[in-house]
């Protein structure tokens, strides 16, 4: 029995990406006008 | 350079970057299937006299290269998560070799099903919509990343455990050794960041968000979307919004967290933001499913499921009306659909 070991580490830059691409996605204003 | 330059520049020199300690050891390169069937460029160190090295996955370090990182940053940092985990495959054989041990490091994460089916079909899991829970055993957790090891039927059998033992001592395990993080996005975008960079995005972007988007993760955000399954979890988030959420599938290490309100209208619109985020920003490896969730104070269900089960409820609710008015005014002819709001 040989388990394979795996070391996995935060990606910090592709969790900001993801988090600034809903964030832009839900902006306020841009919500507001696209509603108006 | 091109991948495979790349692939065989770290091959070639990374034993010019490891201790002396190293001397001997067998650099291998090999592909392994990983989430959503994706093919990973595996890089292992065996010294000599052991049978397990870590592995570690090189794909992202070429994007680190192709962002302007120099081949020299890249090798000494493998070279340091190498030496790092060194200690790693010792534990993994003490781990196994210890069931009393063995047992608290059991943790579960979570996939998406459909896209996992293959890989799925060589361990236990279990289902859970449409995602899939699948096992690994903790072999070290540190500031620099998590080594584990999964748990496949091999494995299992060898540990003589079945699917549903590994299930309960999984659920016990994995927040207290993955405690859960539950915090606004600007909170945790600002941690990440750091206090100069948040500042400098804050004067080009507006970041107050409508809705108020939360993240749950765990302390090391790796795998963390499975904090949402975590016993209490959904209804520790449900008392501190004070509202049910609907559960955008961020990614496999976090989910996002909206709180049901009236700007709301439909969860398709946030569905079209999960598909359009997830084939734009998210590796193909890290997405978690297409799918948007809704917890309604009880269970997680599809949204889409749960907006179908709204309508049918107010449809069966009308004819309640409707029949009440008829026996209580009979010959009145009265339109029920005025007024109606859901």
């Amino acid at each position: 029995m040989k388990p394979t070991v795996e070391v996995e580490k935060n990606n910090k830059k592709s969790t900001i990406k993801r988090l600034v691409a809903y964030a832009k996605k839900t902006k306020k204003n841009d919500n507001k006008e696209s509603k108006n | 350079m091109n991948y495979e330059s790349f692939l065989k520049n770290i091959e070639e020199n990374i034993m010019n970057y490891l201790p002396e300690e190293f001397t001997g050891s067998i650099v291998n390169l090999s592909q392994t299937i990983k989430n959503n069937g994706l093919k990973l460029d595996a890089l292992t160190i065996l010294k000599p006299g052991h049978e397990i090295a870590p592995t570690i996955y090189l794909n992202d370090f070429y994007k680190e290269l192709n962002s302007g990182k120099e081949m020299a940053d890249i090798l000494d940092e493998i070279s340091n998560i190498r030496v790092k985990h060194d200690q790693a495959p010792a534990a993994a054989e003490n781990l196994i070799n210890n069931l009393s041990t063995m047992k608290d490091k059991i943790i579960f994460r979570v996939v998406g099903y459909e896209a996992n089916k293959d890989m799925l079909k060589n361990m236990p899991y279990t289902v859970k919509n449409d995602m899939a829970f699948t096992y690994r055993l903790v072999v070290q957790k540190g500031n620099d990343g998590v080594a584990s090891s999964v748990i496949n039927n091999d494995l299992m059998n060898h540990l003589s455990l079945d699917p549903e033992t590994l299930s309960f001592l999984a659920m016990e395990n994995t927040p207290k050794l993955f405690p859960a993080e539950f915090m606004s996005m600007n909170d945790v975008m600002r941690s990440m960041m750091g206090e100069e960079d948040w500042e400098e995005m804050s004067m080009f972007m507006d970041m107050e968000q409508e809705p108020k988007l939360y993240v749950l993760t765990n302390d090391s955000k790796v795998n963390g979307a499975a904090a949402l399954f975590y016993p209490g979890q959904m209804d520790s988030i449900k008392t501190q919004l004070n509202s049910n959420f609907y559960v955008l599938p961020s990614s496999i290490h976090e989910v996002i967290i909206v709180p049901k309100t009236e700007e709301i209208a439909s969860y398709k619109d946030l569905e079209t933001m999960v598909q359009d985020v997830n084939s734009t920003e998210v590796a193909p490896e890290e997405i978690l499913t297409n799918n948007v969730y809704f917890y309604d104070g009880n269970e997680l269900v599809l949204a889409k499921d749960y907006e179908n089960q709204v309508e049918t409820s107010f449809t069966q609710d009308k004819s309640t009306v409707e029949r009440m008015i008829e026996e209580q005014y009979p010959s009145m002819d009265i339109d029920v659909d005025s007024g109606y709001e859901l």
